[in-house]
């Protein structure tokens, strides 16, 4: 993944990174998708790659460096885990972001017979000075998220952190 | 050569960075601009990062796991509550005694008595059960407390009312025994 970066990647992902740092934002994640079949059969091996989980994962992982993204085979499950500890992050539109990605992967899950999935993505995210924390969920290939607590932090330059922000990755 | 010792101190404060859970690029950088005593100090004076990252980890892998319990918990209770439901209504409403199809048999050749409620045969004329006569006799509903009275009750067993019938019907007479 890292050897078809361009160089106009590794400078806008240099930029996102500044601007992150900018901002104070950072982001704590843990989720995981479990993959079940009905009937408590094994998860079939060519079923798993045909689905192409990881690949629709994958711009999670450009996004937020750090995140962690491992594979765990159960008995009559394959449960994808993704940790992230306070990464820094510069998404405008982090939820609808993650959203969408979820929502092809759930998409991707339940295009194939008999199997079903399971999402639970919780975290924290941090950014001038307000602190949310976040919880995506699935029914069937729908995903949407919940903000089910907030606070807020003393942070007197938000507006100026903000405005440097924008100006860094215009 | 002591610019060598130099950067190779800088080199082993990025490693130390690292190990903390800290940006190497940005320690390595500030070991060179600051010096790589100070920036070593103020390193070792700062949380381990990577100490509070697995806590963090493992917390929420913990979280999770309870979140997984939970809601199998939950689907197994729908599933159950399902089952109690249809075993509910396929289950008769007295007896318990089914034909070969699996029907109630009191919708066919059984009927409830009147006396004991136990299912008896529709023609019988004796319970079985409590060896009651029940030929020609049936629940009625009071017309004046709507609890149930056998057909050929005179006088309501509940509200002690006088129940009215036709002089000309007289109850039908069972097949001797």
């Amino acid at each position: 993944m890292k050897g078809q970066l361009t160089l106009k990647h590794r400078v806008h992902r240099a930029k996102r990174r500044l601007a992150a740092a900018v901002q104070g934002s950072s982001l704590t994640l843990s989720g995981e998708l479990l993959i079940e079949r009905q009937g408590m059969h094994s998860i079939d091996n060519a079923d798993l790659d045909a689905m192409g989980i990881m690949e629709e994962l994958a711009p999670l992982g450009e996004w937020f460096p750090g995140l962690r993204i491992k594979m765990v085979n159960g008995l009559c499950d394959v449960t994808i885990k993704l940790f992230l500890y306070e990464g820094s992050i510069y998404q405008a539109d982090f939820y609808s972001a993650v959203e969408e990605v979820l929502t092809r992967c759930a998409e991707k899950v339940y295009a194939q017979t008999s199997y079903t999935l399971r999402l639970n993505v919780t975290g924290t995210i941090h950014s001038l000075g307000k602190g949310e924390s976040f919880r995506f969920l699935n029914k069937e290939s729908l995903v949407s998220h919940k903000i089910f607590d907030k606070e807020q932090d003393f942070c007197p330059l938000k507006k100026w952190r903000g405005k440097l922000a924008g100006r860094i990755m215009r | 050569m002591e610019i060598l010792i130099y950067v190779a101190f800088c080199v082993a404060i990025g490693y130390y960075a690292n190990s903390k859970g800290r940006s190497p690029v940005v320690w390595v950088l500030l070991a060179v601009f600051i010096s790589p005593i100070l920036s070593g100090l103020v390193l070792a004076l700062l949380k381990d990062k990577s100490v509070e990252r697995d806590m963090s980890e493992i917390r929420m892998d913990h979280q999770q796991l309870r979140d997984r319990v939970a809601t199998d918990e939950k689907v197994n209770e729908m599933k159950f509550e399902q089952l109690q439901t249809q075993l509910s209504s396929s289950a008769q409403p007295t007896g318990g005694l089914l034909d070969a199809n699996g029907r109630p048999l009191l919708d066919s050749a059984y009927k409830p008595c009147p006396f004991c409620k136990e299912p008896v045969k529709k023609d019988a004329v004796l319970c079985m059960h409590c060896h009651q006569r029940i030929a020609g006799i049936r629940i009625e509903l009071c017309p004046l407390c709507r609890e149930e009275v056998l057909s050929t009750d005179m006088v309501c067993p509940h509200c002690q009312s006088k129940i009215e019938r036709p002089a000309a019907a007289p109850a039908e007479s069972g097949e001797p025994l």
